[in-house]
């Protein structure tokens, strides 16, 4: 029985090193950048992301989220999901990526996700098209594999409330 | 003291409601995303650090007056009221300094004047309300700010204004520019920063101080003669300038003003004017006539509404 007991430890340590290196191989790493304005010395009007870590109501602040392959193999089927904050609203049209993705939203607090075009929101007794700041969710599908030793990023800003 | 006018609580009713800007100073706001994954054909699925943005302290602050109208009060009167509503519309507690000064534009001073706050919350203007040197607000929160005075004795037979400004700053910061850092001036030892109006608000009340209910005539005059001096000699062109004006929110028809020409001089022909206007000797389409039968000047008014006003002008040669 003890030797048993022996193995089965042995046996859920191997496990756990396999996956705690399977995940070790790719990272997910976030970063938050306050969207300031500023007047450069030519005097045009300019737009600098700053990591500050302070913000104020009616800041925009862009998300982003990087994602490093330091697997020996591909990755495939990439879907990131970020939750937009509490306390902000997405900024329109502001979610992106660096490689081919599909980005799609929830309005129900990521139950479904669909295209712009296709989210309602019940409004009273009428259901009407979603605006963005109701979004709560986004959803990146990224289209091809990210290749071993490699890196892409996603993402959007979202307005302070 | 306890005279509050109706204008003020109808005002109070009226009053919108000031939202405070935003999420509350001090708050954390988190961000956190979900990856998943295949290699091979293991499944995975992975956090992301949390980001971590503290939101600073917005200063900001909203200082209206009550009444949405002069304040009719008379001569002399004593402990006469005047309202304004402070609102903190910045995202955290701040305390503000009040003050009230008369308007540049203010003709007349009035005396006694003392701030107090509506201590009780109830509105009125009472023996709780107390006298205190700042202001303590939580974001959102407002407070009815109350100032008495006493109206000085007007010697003038005209209405007259007398105009206070309130002012009220942010301790916290109130530089009056828009976007000044005030480091860890803030709630909880955060940055305050001061918003769209630098952390300081100002409004205007006024009182119209009034000499009774009737319509006023106020008569001045000017002399000039040949040697450039005010002296009255024989030859100097006297004008006379009669200002006639209604008590505050009065409508008055069918008016005739009429003024003799005075003894020992003579009516200038051409001279009399309605607002600048001039109007005819005779008695014809316009309002005005030179009576040379009875040796004065008529103007007839068809209707008259407050504020308007209206200036009368002739001249007078002295014999």
């Amino acid at each position: 029985m003890k030797k048993f007991n022996f193995v089965l430890v042995l046996g859920i340590a191997a496990i756990a090193t396999t996956l705690y290196a399977k995940k070790a191989s790719v990272t997910l790493t976030s970063s938050s950048y306050k969207e300031v304005h500023e007047v450069n010395t030519a005097g045009e009007k300019v737009t600098k992301y700053v990591e500050t870590g302070k913000v104020l109501p009616g800041d925009i602040v862009m998300y982003k989220n990087s994602i490093n392959n330091q697997d020996s193999k591909p990755a495939r089927n990439l879907v990131l999901n970020n939750v937009v904050p509490e306390n902000t609203e997405y900024v329109e049209n502001s979610a992106s990526c660096e490689s081919d993705c599909k980005i799609i939203y929830s309005v129900d607090n990521g139950e479904t996700f669909d295209i712009p075009e296709n989210l309602k929101v019940q409004d009273g007794a009428l259901e009407r098209a979603a605006k963005a700041s109701e979004y709560t969710n986004i959803r990146w599908i990224i289209a091809s594999s990210l290749s071993a030793e490699s890196s892409t990023f996603v993402s959007f800003k979202a307005r302070l409330k | 003291m306890k005279k509050l006018t109706i204008a003020l609580f109808l005002s109070l009713f009226m009053t919108l409601s000031l939202d405070a800007l935003g999420v509350k100073a001090g708050t954390v706001i988190v961000n956190q995303a979900m990856l998943s994954f295949e290699v091979e054909t293991k499944k995975f699925e992975i956090k992301s650090n949390k980001t971590k943005d503290v939101v600073e302290q917005l200063i900001d602050l909203n200082l209206h007056w009550l009444d949405d109208q002069y304040i009719s009060v008379k001569n002399g009167e004593k402990d006469v009221l005047m309202g304004f509503k402070l609102t903190n519309t910045g995202n955290g507690k701040d305390n503000f300094q009040v003050y009230v000064n008369h308007s540049a534009d203010s003709e007349v001073s009035v005396n006694n004047k003392k701030i107090f706050f509506d201590t009780n919350d109830n509105a009125q203007f009472d023996q709780e309300d107390k006298i205190l040197k700042k202001l303590v607000l939580d974001s959102d929160q407002s407070k009815i700010i109350f100032i008495t005075s006493d109206i000085p004795q007007n010697r003038s037979n005209r209405q007259t204004l007398a105009k206070l400004t309130c002012k009220a700053a942010s301790m916290r910061g109130g530089s009056g520019v828009k976007g000044t850092v005030h480091p860890k001036k803030g709630v909880k030892g955060l940055d305050a920063i001061d918003g769209l109006n630098g952390g300081v608000s100002a409004t205007e009340g006024v009182f119209i101080i009034n000499n009774g209910d009737k319509p006023t005539l106020t008569k001045t005059l000017t002399v000039a003669n040949k040697y450039g001096t005010n002296e009255p000699v024989e030859g100097s062109i006297i004008t006379y300038k009669i200002v006639f004006a209604l008590p505050y929110g009065k409508t008055v028809e069918g008016i005739k003003i009429t003024d003799a020409i005075p003894d020992h001089t003579d009516y200038v022909k051409k001279s009399l004017k309605l607002d600048g206007v001039m109007l005819s000797d005779a008695c014809d389409k316009d309002v005005g006539q030179f009576d040379s039968h009875a040796n004065m000047i008529i103007v007839e008014l068809d209707k008259v509404i407050f504020p308007q006003t209206h200036t009368i002008e002739f001249n007078v040669k002295q014999r």
